[in-house]
Parts: C-alpha cells; structure tokens; sequence
C-alpha cells in the first residue's frame, strides 16, 4: 500500500530533533510492518539533518522532512531550500574506522552509517535546493 | 530525552535516546570523568554518531591514564552501530 508522504517542516536547528522523532513515530504507528526499519531510518534522518545544519548554519530557509510508504519500502526525503552544492555521500571526510583511538575523530561517521543502514542514498541539488532521498525496505 | 543515572555498583547508567539534542548534557557527565567505568546500555533505545562522539571523546582522554569504559547489554541495532562504526575495537563491549 502506498499513501501520501508524511510532510515536516522545522527549523534549521538541532532543537528540531524532537518534532522529527514525532514525525518519525506517528509513521511507525500507521506502518506496522515497516518496524524493522525505524532504527535505520530515524538515525538517517537524525545525521543529515544535522549535517545540513551544521554545515549550512548560513541558510535562510527551513528544512522539510519527508517519510512515506511505497509498497512495503520507507523513502525518506530531507530538503534544504537554501544550499550550495555540497554533496555529504562524495564530499564528506573519511569515517577512519580502521584507525586506532588515538587516531579516531567524529568527523563522517554519521554519513557512513548512513551508507550502512541504508539500501539506498541519493542526493541532488538544483536551483540551491538540495535533497537527500533515503530508502529502506523491511526484509 | 536521555537520562544518565549511576547505579548500585557505581556503573553509569544510559537510558532513553543519545542523540545529537542530547549530546551536549552526556558530555559533560562524560568528558569529567577521571576513572575507569562501566556504562550499562540496557535500557538505552538508541544512539547516533553524536552519541558516538560524546563516549569516543571520553574514551580517548581515560586512555591516557591507562583507563577505559566498559559497555555493557549493547544489543540490537546498538550493536550494529558500534559494529559498523569500528567501536567494538576500541570499547571493550561485554
């Protein structure tokens, strides 16, 4: 069954979190059988959302979350109406997971279980407007 | 909302989500900490890179004196992450 995306709009800020987490469960309450992918998605949501804020603290628009149900598979969209390119999935540092803790930084870890948790990341930009689509099936 | 509490045997106790909204609040319980300790995930729900950050930053200052955390019940998809982030190499995860 397919419905209608599940639309948010919030500010640029970490604040924000909390009315995602909001989205995110009202989503998991309507979509059952999409249990299994309510860690992965909530935690990709979390991290480019946060890159974007991070990262363009500068922008001026808001940020819109999308999350819907296309037979049985969970796509969902964070878009930034006001950004300069820069793609997270190319452009982002190395996560250095191999590297011993004296070695380790934060820095690209977020996007790298991204890579990990999702079936598929895909990010485009145009006209300052860029968007990261995230996709994730239950089986 | 992450709660942070210590338990009987003075161990560190996490519960609720670690996310990035709440990083700033563990930081400070964790950047103080001056001795080796054991953190109990049993009743944490979640945890994202910023969560990630906060323990990777206390891990490395209690390193230099030779200490470290000791995670203890990770499970689930809390596994996963410490898996895929190289975490299960530098914690020591019972």
């Amino acid at each position: 069954m397919s419905e209608e995306p599940l639309s948010l709009i919030v500010p640029r800020e970490i604040a924000a979190l909390e009315e995602i987490n909001k989205l995110v469960e009202g989503f998991y309450r309507k979509n059952a059988a999409s249990a299994p992918t309510r860690y992965p998605i909530e935690l990709a949501l979390e991290e480019i959302f946060t890159n974007m804020v991070r990262h363009n603290a500068a922008g001026r628009s808001d940020i819109r979350i999308e999350l819907e149900n296309r037979n049985g598979e969970v796509v969902a969209k964070v878009t930034d109406f006001d950004a300069p390119r820069f793609d997270p999935l190319t452009e982002g540092p190395p996560p250095g997971i191999e590297r011993q803790l004296e070695q380790r930084v934060p820095g690209g870890l977020g996007i790298h279980l991204v890579r990990k948790m999702m079936d598929h990341i895909e990010y485009s930009h145009q006209d300052r407007t860029a968007t990261v689509t995230l996709r994730k099936r239950a089986t | 909302m992450l709660q942070i509490s210590v338990g009987d045997n003075d161990e560190i106790i996490l519960s609720g989500r670690f996310d990035a909204a709440e990083a700033e609040k563990a930081r400070q319980v964790f950047l103080n900490l001056e001795d080796a300790k054991v953190v109990d995930f049993a009743r944490l729900d979640y945890i994202s890179s910023a969560g990630l950050g906060v323990l990777l930053a206390a891990q490395k200052k209690l390193s230099e004196r030779g200490k470290g955390l000791r995670l203890i019940n990770v499970n689930g998809h809390i596994r996963d992450v410490f898996h895929f982030s190289g975490f299960d190499q530098i914690f020591e995860i019972v």
